[in-house]
């Protein structure tokens, strides 16, 4: 059975789709917004 | 790479604002979090849509991390948990009732008889792997079994996804999906089994 774990472990090293990048800039842009100096 | 050990470092510095190390998350996990949402949602919108509320839950919660889990199994439970929290009032969504609650009785574990008492094979089936004209088979190897894994009831492939392929330990992948020890070890032994069968299936018919 390991190695048909090891295997499976595998099946998604070749789907590196990237994340859309207007979705992937909004989510750093709303990190930076979150991570930025707070008001005071 | 250790995630755990990589893991110090990465919540260090996105906690320091670092967006490299945000971009880098984003990069390492946001398919297998589209995959896992998958799992529990037929629209591959819907699914993104789920991605993307985590990553914004994740993005506000990163000072409430407690680093008692690996980042990867803390951002996978608050996926779990926007689905589940989804499946409620989204009737794109399938309710979390009907795919955990209930899977442990619906079905007769396959081949009972080709395993112990640890779920381990009592006769393990012939090695199909090895040669280097094997090798050659390897891509549509992988293919086969990640077909095999995607065909599985969506219970069985959250904990194979969780298990097998993204590596997660038995008490991660009942801490992300908020199932008992017990559901996790039968829905791990039978999609492994199916999986099993469908590799050795496709063995046959390409050897």
């Amino acid at each position: 059975m390991s190695e048909l774990v090891e295997l499976m472990g595998e099946v998604d090293a070749d789907d590196e789709a990237p994340m859309n990048p207007e979705q992937r800039e909004q989510l750093l842009e709303a990190y930076r917004a979150a991570s930025g100096p707070e008001d005071t | 790479m250790n995630d755990t050990t990589s893991d110090e470092n990465l919540v260090e510095r996105l906690r320091a604002g670092d967006d490299d190390a945000f971009a880098s998350l984003i990069d390492r996990h946001h398919r297998s979090m589209v995959r896992l949402a998958s799992v529990f949602v037929a629209d591959e919108d819907l699914a993104e849509e789920i991605v993307q509320e985590t990553w914004l839950a994740v993005i506000n919660g990163l000072d409430d991390f407690e680093e008692r889990s690996s980042i990867k199994t803390w951002i996978f439970a608050i996926l779990t948990n926007k689905a589940r929290k989804r499946g409620k009032r989204d009737a794109r969504m399938k309710p979390w009732s009907s795919i955990f609650e209930s899977s442990i009785d619906e079905e007769v574990t396959p081949n009972a008889d080709r395993f112990d008492s640890r779920g381990q094979w009592a006769k393990p089936p012939a090695a199909w792997s090895v040669g280097p004209e094997e090798r050659l088979m390897r891509d549509d190897l992988l293919k086969a079994i990640k077909s095999a894994i995607e065909s599985l009831p969506a219970s069985q492939r959250a904990v194979v996804r969780l298990r097998d392929v993204e590596g997660l330990s038995a008490a991660e992948t009942c801490d992300v999906l908020d199932i008992s020890d017990g559901n996790q070890r039968v829905l791990l032994h039978r999609g492994r089994v199916k999986v099993r069968e469908a590799v050795e299936q496709y063995m046959e018919q390409t050897s």
